[in-house]
């Protein structure tokens, strides 16, 4: 997957993507789709589920590729977190420029 | 030090963990700056001298904010632990957010134990290996996602970055590793624009790898975890085949094999690794399994959220170039600086239940922070046997 090409943020979900092994190792291909390699679980035979944040464009990869997705954290939500989690560093960031 | 720290916290508090028991930590700098001129640094932890070397590491991916917090939080416990003679005590955490409070109690590690660690092991953590990335992905919510560190494009691109953990020297060139299935299977790129997983001009090419392999080979490590976020994984070699114990022909060593290595799925190649070495692994993984799982308590809610599986690297996408893995191989070389190393790379946190994936909520953090803890200080105790 390709670098952006602007510093933009990304509205993104959290979501699991399950599928065959197949389309399941070709994830890196589908632009918007930053998934955690690590989290891949066989929860069938020929069938894995991994983890990863996703772009609305990715989503629409996704399910032309056949492979199923459930949401676990909606774009609304990750993006009240992430505004709560850098007003936080924000804060401590001018602290420290203060310093 | 609050969650999330930035990196001048982190750098301040190993100088405070170094200045305030100075008899038992030491705080050395690496020998690499980054690219973008930052110092990073370890901290060093020994009771008695002599003891067996142990490597924790953290922060190789920027966005995973979780594992240096959480390290330096369990070296904090562990000091004045030590030097209070008292039980490490992990507090009781109560998760508010499911409909009906979740609560996981304290949990105690004995004071004989505590000394047990402090004084068997030569205890290196290394808790931020990629400052520059970790910067980068604070410094706005537009680069939340960023993973790699900040080498700079090569003249003519825009693309930034090496994935520090696909950089380290074992198997680097994928290409010429395996053959045409494995190439399309492996987590690893030549490609300098990909955002993720670019493996880097040249083994080794990066300060951050370097760093830690100098540890590793200097410190003469033989137990080593690599913390990340997220999956609750603890993962043994290897990530890059499937694993078999019957052919040491069959080894990332041997070059006839180059072009051959499928990547896993039950080909014709399998990653050599002595049996003895991998029930060790499987068996100290366990270890840490069960002391997440027991620190959980009895409510089978919170139970269901602490299970960590305990498998090799491989799963579904073969790894190249990542730490534990050339961590662990280090002790094939024909002069290797350890005899043995045990090595695993452990994911904390989740992206369900709350958790936040490479990322999580305050409100959430202390509860992946007491699971790291409990697994590492399982880990360290078998270390320290």
């Amino acid at each position: 997957m390709r670098q952006p090409a602007h510093g933009k943020g990304i509205d993104v979900q959290l979501i699991r993507i399950a599928g065959p092994t197949a389309p399941m190792r070709r994830l890196s291909e589908v632009e918007g789709l930053h998934f955690e390699r690590t989290s891949a679980r066989r929860v069938g035979d020929d069938r894995w589920q991994v983890s990863g944040y996703a772009s609305d464009d990715a989503l629409a990869t996704l399910r032309e590729r056949g492979l199923e997705i459930e949401a676990v954290v909606e774009s609304e939500e990750l993006d009240e977190q992430r505004k709560a989690l850098y007003s936080r560093l924000e804060a401590e960031q001018a602290r420290e420029a203060r310093e | 030090m609050a969650y999330p720290a930035t990196v001048r916290a982190i750098e301040a508090e190993l100088g405070r963990l170094a200045a305030e028991h100075p008899s038992l930590c030491t705080r050395t700098l690496a020998p690499n700056r980054t690219h973008e001129g930052r110092s990073v640094s370890f901290v060093t932890i020994s009771g008695a001298g002599g003891g067996t070397p142990v490597l924790l590491t953290g922060g190789a991916h920027a966005r995973e904010w979780a594992p240096p917090d959480a390290l330096l939080s369990m070296l904090d416990r562990l000091l004045r632990a030590y030097e209070d003679d008292a039980d490490l005590v992990i507090p009781a955490f109560i998760d508010t957010a499911p409909a009906r409070d979740i609560e996981y109690p304290a949990a105690s590690i004995g004071a004989a134990e505590v000394k047990r660690i402090v004084d068997r092991l030569e205890l290196h953590v290394l808790a931020l290996i990629n400052p520059d990335g970790r910067a980068f992905t604070q410094a706005s919510s537009a680069n939340a996602m960023w993973r790699k560190n900040r080498r700079p494009p090569r003249p003519g691109s825009s693309c930034l970055g090496v994935d520090p953990n696909r950089n380290h020297d074992l198997a680097w060139d994928f290409e010429r590793f395996y053959d045409d299935a494995g190439d399309v299977a492996v987590s690893a790129s030549k490609d300098p624009c990909d955002f993720q997983v670019y493996i880097g001009p040249s083994a080794a090419s990066e300060p951050e790898v370097r760093n830690v392999a100098s540890l590793l080979r200097d410190k003469r490590i033989e137990f080593y975890v690599d913390v990340h976020s997220f999956s609750r994984k603890i993962l043994f070699p290897w990530g890059m085949d499937d694993n078999q114990t019957r052919d040491a022909s069959q080894s990332f060593r041997n070059p006839e094999w180059d072009g051959r290595r499928d990547g896993g799925f039950g080909g014709p190649y399998g990653e050599f690794i002595p049996a003895p070495l991998r029930d060790a692994h499987v068996r100290i993984g366990q270890a840490m399994h069960d002391a997440i799982v027991d620190g959980a308590g009895s409510d089978p809610r919170a139970q269901a959220r602490s299970q960590y599986d305990v498998e090799p690297g491989l799963a579904l996408y073969p790894t190249t170039g990542t730490a534990s893995d050339f961590a662990a191989s280090l002790q094939f070389e024909p002069d290797p600086p350890a005899e043995r190393v045990i090595s695993y790379t452990l994911e904390i946190g989740s992206d369900a239940d709350g958790e936040g994936g490479f990322q999580p909520v305050p409100a959430i953090y202390p509860k992946i922070e007491r699971e790291m803890h409990l697994a590492l200080i399982a880990f360290l105790l078998a270390a320290a046997r």
